[in-house]
C-alpha cells in the first residue's frame, strides 16, 4: 500500500471544502455526457425555429386573411412571442433540469455519502447552484439568444442592441429564479412531488393569480417577459422605472432562496 | 496516530426523534487497531449511532469523539481520516467504478494523477473489481456493489473504517468475499462495523458492542463476552461402556456434575467443573484411564455469539 505522505492533499477547509470536486462532478454531468448537446439542440429548436416559424408564417397568414401587417408590427409580434415563450418554455426548462437535484440526491442516499467525505453541505448545494445556473446560461439561453439576436436584428437592423442584452438579462433573473426556487423546494422538502408541484405552481399558477391581482406584475417575475419585450422595443432607458423593480426583486427573491437554502441545508440531518 | 487511546469514544450520546428515542445515553469505546463488530437487530439504532459519530446527523444530548476530535465540532478533520461505507450503499449512477473512485479520491487528494489513478487501480483490486473498473455502475449486483462501497471507503487509507451492515442482503459467496476484504484491511485500519448477522461477528471481530432499543447491553472482546454466564464445561462423545467413567469423573474434588446423554448411538457427557487448570490437565488422563472407553470427541463448551446475543436482546 503506498502512503498517503506521497500525495499532494486536499486542504480546504470550512464551507469550501470539496466545493472543487463536487464542482467537477456537477460540470461533467452536463458537459461530458450528451446532455448538453440534447438541451442546445432542443432550445434552438424551441426558441430560434419557433421564431423563425413565427417571422415567415405570421407574415403569410396576414396576407392569406387579407389583412397584411407591416414589418414593424410583425417585429413586435415575434418579440412578444419569443419572450413569453422563452420565459415560459426556459422556466419549465430550468424546473424539469433541477428538480431532482437535491431532493433525488437526499432520498436516494448519494448526498449522505457525499457528505460523510471531506465536502460540506454548502459546497454541495453551491456546486448544485452554480453548475446548473452556468449550464443552464449557456444552453438555455445564451447560444439560442445568439441565434435569436441574428434573426431579429437581420429583420430589423434597427433593434438595440442594450435593450436586446438588457431583455436577455431580465431572462436570466427569471430563469435564476426558478432554478433557484426548485433547489430550494429541494433542500426543504421530503418529497420529490412537492418539488414539481410547488414550482410548477409557481411558474403556471402566477400567471393566472397576476391576472386577479395585478400588483403582483411589481413585486414577482409573473409578468416579466411582458417587461423584457417592452425593454428591447422601448429601450431600456425608456420604459418607465417602475418596470424595474420586480427585475430588482425577482433577483432580491432568488438571493434569498439561496439563503434558506443555505441555512436549511446546514441542519438536516441525513 | 496513539495506539493505546481509543478510536471511537461516546459519553451519553443520545438522539430523538419527537418522542421516540432512537439512541439512549451511549458510552462506546472502540479500542484502536480492532475489528468491532456493532450488533443489534434492525431498529436498535446502530445507524443512528454511525449517522452521528459522522455529523450526517446531530445529538440530541451527549457527546462523542473520533480521534480525540468532538463529532460536532471538528467534524471536517474528522472526515479526512475516515472511510464510510452506507447500508445499501448508492452512488451515481451512470458512473463507472472508476469514476466513482476518482470522485471520491479528489475529496482527499488534488494529485498527482499518476499516484490517484494507481492508488483506484490498487483499491479496485483488493475488493476484485479490476475487471468492472469501466463499467456503469448502474449494472453492478448487490455484492459488486457493496465491494465498490468498500473500495470507495478505503481509498484514502483511513485510520478508521465504518461500515454499515456490509454485508447484509448479500449471498453467502458475496458475504464471504466483503469479510475477506475485512480481513485484509485489518492490518491496516481500525474497522467499526455494524450487522445483525452474528456469523460474521464471530468471525472477524475481535471486539463487540451489542444494542437494543437504543441502549448499549453489552460490550468487549468476543473472548470476554463469551465467556461470561456459561460456566465452565467440557464435552466428551465415548464409545463404550461410559458408566464407570461417569462414575468414577463424579468423585472427582473439582467435577461439579456430569450430564449423560446419547449422540447417534454414542455417549455424550457434559462435565461442569470447577477448576479450570485441574480440567485442562486431569480430565482427559482421567477418561482415557478406563481402557474400554474410546474418545471420539473432546472439547470445551464454549457460549456462541448467536447464544449470547439471544440472551441478552430477549433478557432485556
Amino acid at each position: 500500500m503506498s502512503a498517503n505522505q506521497l500525495f499532494q492533499i486536499e486542504k480546504t477547509r470550512g464551507w469550501r471544502m470539496g466545493l472543487r470536486n463536487l464542482l467537477r462532478k456537477e460540470n461533467g454531468e452536463w458537459w461530458q455526457t450528451k446532455r448538453w448537446w440534447i438541451q442546445m439542440l432542443v432550445w434552438l429548436v424551441v426558441i430560434d425555429g419557433f421564431l423563425l416559424f413565427l417571422l415567415i408564417g405570421v407574415p403569410e397568414a396576414a396576407i392569406l386573411s387579407g389583412q397584411p401587417l407591416s414589418d414593424a408590427e410583425v417585429f413586435s409580434t415575434a418579440l412578444d412571442a419569443l419572450f413569453g415563450i422563452a420565459s415560459m418554455g426556459i422556466g419549465i426548462g430550468v424546473i424539469i433540469a433541477t428538480q431532482d437535484e437535491v431532493i433525488g440526491e437526499k432520498l436516494s442516499g448519494t448526498a449522505a455519502w457525499v457528505l460523510s467525505k471531506p465536502s460540506s453541505r454548502v459546497a454541495f448545494y453551491l456546486s448544485k447552484l452554480i453548475s446548473n445556473s452556468f449550464s443552464t446560461l449557456i444552453l438555455m439561453i445564451g447560444i439560442p439568444f445568439l441565434g435569436a439576436f441574428a434573426i431579429m436584428s437581420n429583420k430589423n437592423p434597427e433593434m438595440s442592441v442594450g435593450g436586446f442584452l438588457s431583455a436577455v438579462g431580465a431572462l436570466i433573473i427569471h430563469t435564476f429564479f426558478y432554478l433557484s426556487l426548485s433547489l430550494m423546494v429541494g433542500v426543504f422538502a421530503e418529497k420529490r412531488s412537492v418539488v414539481l408541484a410547488v414550482t410548477m405552481a409557481g411558474l403556471l399558477g402566477g400567471q393566472l393569480m397576476m391576472n386577479i391581482i395585478k400588483e403582483l406584475l411589481y413585486f414577482t417575475p409573473f409578468g416579466l417577459s411582458q417587461i423584457m419585450s417592452a425593454i428591447v422595443s422601448q429601450g431600456p432607458l425608456r420604459i418607465p422605472g417602475e418596470l424595474w423593480l420586480p427585475v430588482g426583486l425577482t433577483f432580491l427573491w432568488s438571493v434569498i432562496f439561496i439563503l434558506l437554502s443555505i441555512w436549511k441545508i446546514r441542519r438536516l440531518e441525513f | 496516530m496513539d495506539q493505546t487511546k481509543p478510536v471511537i469514544q461516546t459519553q451519553n450520546l443520545s438522539k430523538s426523534f419527537g418522542n421516540f428515542h432512537a439512541l439512549k445515553s451511549l458510552n462506546l469505546t472502540v479500542p484502536a487497531n480492532s475489528i468491532v463488530g456493532f450488533l443489534g437487530p434492525n431498529g436498535a439504532g446502530k445507524s443512528t449511532t454511525i449517522k452521528l459519530l459522522l455529523g450526517l446527523s446531530k445529538p440530541t444530548m451527549g457527546a462523542g469523539s473520533i480521534f480525540g476530535m468532538d463529532i460536532e465540532k471538528e467534524n471536517q478533520d474528522i472526515r479526512r481520516r475516515v472511510g464510510y461505507l452506507a447500508q445499501n450503499p448508492n452512488f451515481y449512477e451512470h458512473m463507472t467504478a472508476r469514476q466513482i473512485m476518482d470522485f471520491t479520491a479528489r475529496f482527499f487528494f488534488k494529485g498527482p494523477d499518476n499516484l490517484i489513478q494507481a492508488r483506484i487501480d490498487e483499491t479496485l483490486n483488493l475488493v476484485g473489481l479490476e475487471n468492472k473498473a469501466n463499467r456503469p455502475v448502474r449494472g453492478f449486483s448487490g455484492g459488486e456493489r457493496q465491494r465498490l462501497g468498500i473500495a470507495q471507503a478505503q481509498v484514502n487509507y483511513p485510520d478508521l473504517l465504518i461500515l454499515d451492515e456490509p454485508a447484509a442482503a448479500l449471498d453467502p459467496q458475496g458475504r464471504r468475499d466483503v469479510l475477506e476484504v475485512m480481513e485484509k484491511l485489518r492490518k491496516h485500519t481500525t474497522i467499526f462495523f455494524s450487522t445483525h448477522i452474528l456469523d460474521d461477528v464471530q468471525r472477524v471481530s475481535d471486539h463487540v458492542i451489542i444494542l437494543n432499543h437504543g441502549e448499549l447491553i453489552a460490550q468487549g472482546s468476543v473472548e470476554e463476552l463469551l465467556s461470561t454466564g456459561t460456566g465452565l464445561n467440557y464435552k466428551l462423545v465415548l464409545k463404550g461402556d461410559s458408566t464407570r467413567v461417569q462414575k468414577h469423573l463424579q468423585s472427582l474434588a473439582w467435577v461439579q456434575e456430569v450430564i449423560l446423554g446419547h449422540q447417534n448411538g454414542k455417549t455424550a457427557l457434559t462435565i461442569m467443573v470447577e477448576d479450570e487448570i485441574s480440567a485442562e490437565q486431569f480430565l482427559l488422563r482421567e477418561v482415557l484411564s478406563d481402557e474400554n472407553i474410546r474418545v471420539l470427541e473432546f472439547n470445551r463448551n464454549k457460549q456462541n455469539l448467536e447464544e449470547f446475543f439471544l440472551n441478552l436482546v430477549e433478557g432485556a
